[in-house]
């Protein structure tokens, strides 16, 4: 229990780093795509786009919890999607056939119906979820951080009783 | 108090890159103790996955940035339903891989050198041969004479050719290959799904070639005990390919000796321009052994043919056509002709005429490389020789043995031949 409020502390701790909004963004785009991509899948070799992806994560200075915790939701969306990967994977499955003629896509698993599917959800859902986290960041850094802050320094000399654990708690979990 | 605004974030995280660093350098230093030791795995794996096994003994050393593989001791064996048999030893095996060449898509090697080498592909219990066991019912074996090999030899050469044809083109215009669909797999870990991999059109693949190549061997035995066994062999050749590059110059040399016949000597050339030339030598092949049934089937057995043969082979080749000579040389040719064969008694009686002396007979090869044909078969320079000699003896004495019978039959005639000095007897010279 404690450990998933960590998690979720360390998730919401986001928004109030000190990264810029851009490091969310490449943060969270990279971490679902390397959640949804194959990486060193069984039966198979390792996949160089995956790998690829992480070693950009590492050299480019993109929020690396944000990459690591969207990494694991990625990975989590993409278990569930497996359903959906592969009718999808089959309705591409031109793109897949040519993929096994280039090298590069057809090692990073491109040819394989369940795996493409996959990767095209993720390609969809990564840059969404990468733009929702970008403008959460900055809208909580705009207007909602000042707004707690005051509140808790309410709170702190016993102005607003009422709402004072919620305060607190809100203010833990954003590291404030 | 002034703040100072805070420094805006680059591109590039500083200690991302010293770790990329690290983690290439980490690479590079595990090469001896992960990578090198996991390509041996994978080599023995690869040998495994054809059915074999790599003795225990085996010492293996892989240099990944020398490109080098060097076996000692190899010793290369195979279980067939519960028979292990040797198939292959070597003292020492090394390959000198031409790393580069692995990114262009061929595989070159700088050397091949294996010594000591040894192979036994003796019929197994079951009469099957080792590495070669053809997928046919349990008990059924092959009829190794009645196999077709020039077939064989004209289907390779053919997909050679198209491999040829095939690499030119792709030379002259990269983007003509010809587009194969690929095949769809099941994938066994994820129902439902399928994966796609690539097929090479006909013609298209990685191109092989040994620029030093050096193997020499103890022998090899042969499905069959015969006097043709290997007992001993070199094998060395420079820039060794199916396909030419336009600046190496192929040359191919063996040396053969076998159990129970003389040593056989092959040279073959061939210059980048389809020009080339192949020589062969073969001495003192026992004609007994050729007519044993597992060389020759039942063609020559019932013959029990005796004596020595030689066997040369020279040829050449300029694009493609080809023009050659290849003479066998019988010394001591003698044979058991079968009760009632009458053309194999005449046979005999002309032979048994030569005395011993050697039979030569010039045979002229023509046509392609890929279908070579005889375009003259000597049979003239075979009659004009030592045979005709045997014939025309065998024919006198057949004539002078009628005349004299001819001539106990009528006893006039007789008396009028003594008469004239036996000039019959005289004409046919007895």
């Amino acid at each position: 229990m404690f450990f998933a409020l960590k998690v979720i502390k360390k998730f919401f701790k986001i928004f109030n780093s000190a990264a810029a909004p851009w490091q969310v963004f490449l943060g969270v785009l990279l971490g679902v795509l390397v959640g949804f991509l194959p990486l060193w899948p069984q039966g198979h070799g390792p996949a160089p786009l995956g790998w690829i992806l992480v070693l950009l994560a590492i050299v480019l200075n993109c929020h690396l919890a944000a990459f690591f915790i969207y990494m694991a939701i990625g990975k989590l969306l993409s278990l569930a999607c497996i359903p959906l990967a592969i009718p999808l994977g089959n309705a591409f499955d031109g793109l897949a056939q040519f993929s096994s003629d280039v090298p590069f896509l057809h090692a990073s698993l491109w040819s394989h119906t369940g795996w493409l599917g996959l990767t095209l959800i993720g390609f969809i859902v990564a840059p969404i979820l990468a733009l929702l986290m970008a403008w959460a960041t900055w809208t909580f850094r705009v207007k909602l951080r000042d707004r707690l802050l005051a509140r808790k320094k309410l709170v702190a000399v016993g102005k607003i009783g009422g709402n004072a654990i919620l305060i607190r708690i809100v203010c833990w979990f954003f590291d404030l | 108090m002034a703040t100072v605004p805070a420094k805006r974030p680059g591109p590039l995280r500083p200690a991302g890159i010293i770790l990329l660093v690290l983690l290439v350098l980490g690479a590079w230093l595990s090469v001896p103790w992960l990578i090198e030791p996991w390509l041996v795995r994978e080599i023995k794996t690869g040998i495994a996955a054809l059915g074999l096994d790599v003795s225990p003994d085996t010492r293996w050393e892989v240099k990944l940035f020398a490109g080098k593989v060097r076996a000692e001791n190899l010793l290369i064996s195979e279980t067939y339903k519960g028979e292990t048999h040797t198939v292959m030893t070597a003292d020492t095996t090394e390959i000198d891989l031409d790393f580069a060449s692995i990114f262009s898509g061929d595989v070159i090697l700088d050397s091949l050198i294996a010594t000591g080498v040894s192979g036994d592909f003796r019929r197994r219990g079951d009469g099957s041969v080792p590495l070669i066991t053809p997928p046919e019912e349990p008990g059924k074996e092959s009829e190794w004479s009645k196999i077709d090999w020039f077939d064989y030899a004209q289907k390779a050469y053919t997909w050679w050719e198209e491999r040829d044809r095939a690499a030119k083109e792709a030379e002259k215009n990269p983007d003509a290959k010809p587009k194969v669909p690929p095949v769809a797999k099941k994938d066994p870990n994820w129902e439902g799904a399928q994966y796609y991999e690539p097929v090479q059109p006909p013609g298209y693949g990685p191109r092989v070639l040994i620029h030093n190549l050096n193997i020499s061997g103890n022998g090899v035995k042969l499905p069959d005990d015969t006097p043709f066994e290997i007992t001993g062999f070199t094998l060395t050749g420079s820039d060794v390919c199916l396909i030419q590059g336009s600046d190496e110059l192929m040359t191919l040399k063996a040396e053969i000796t076998t159990a129970g016949t003389g040593p056989l000597q092959l040279n073959l050339e061939r210059n980048p321009g389809e020009d080339g030339s192949l020589a062969l030598d073969l001495k003192q092949v026992p004609v007994a052994a050729l007519a044993d049934p597992k060389i020759s089937g039942d063609s020559l057995a019932p013959y029990q043919p005796t004596g020595i043969s030689d066997l040369t082979v020279d040829a050449t080749w300029s694009a493609s056509a080809l023009v050659g000579k290849m003479v066998t040389t019988i010394s001591g040719l003698d044979f058991v002709p079968p009760a009632g064969d009458r053309q194999a008694e005449q046979l005999h009686a002309i032979v048994k005429r030569l005395d011993g002396k050697p039979l030569a007979w010039p045979v002229r090869i023509g046509g392609t490389l890929g279908s070579p044909r005889i375009t003259d078969t000597g049979v003239d320079d075979l009659i004009k020789g030592s045979i005709a000699d045997a014939a025309k003896d065998e024919a006198r004495d057949r004539a002078a043995e009628e005349a004299a019978k001819v001539l106990d039959k009528n006893p006039e005639l007789k008396k009028a031949s003594e008469k004239a000095g036996n000039p019959l007897k005289n004409l046919l010279g007895k």
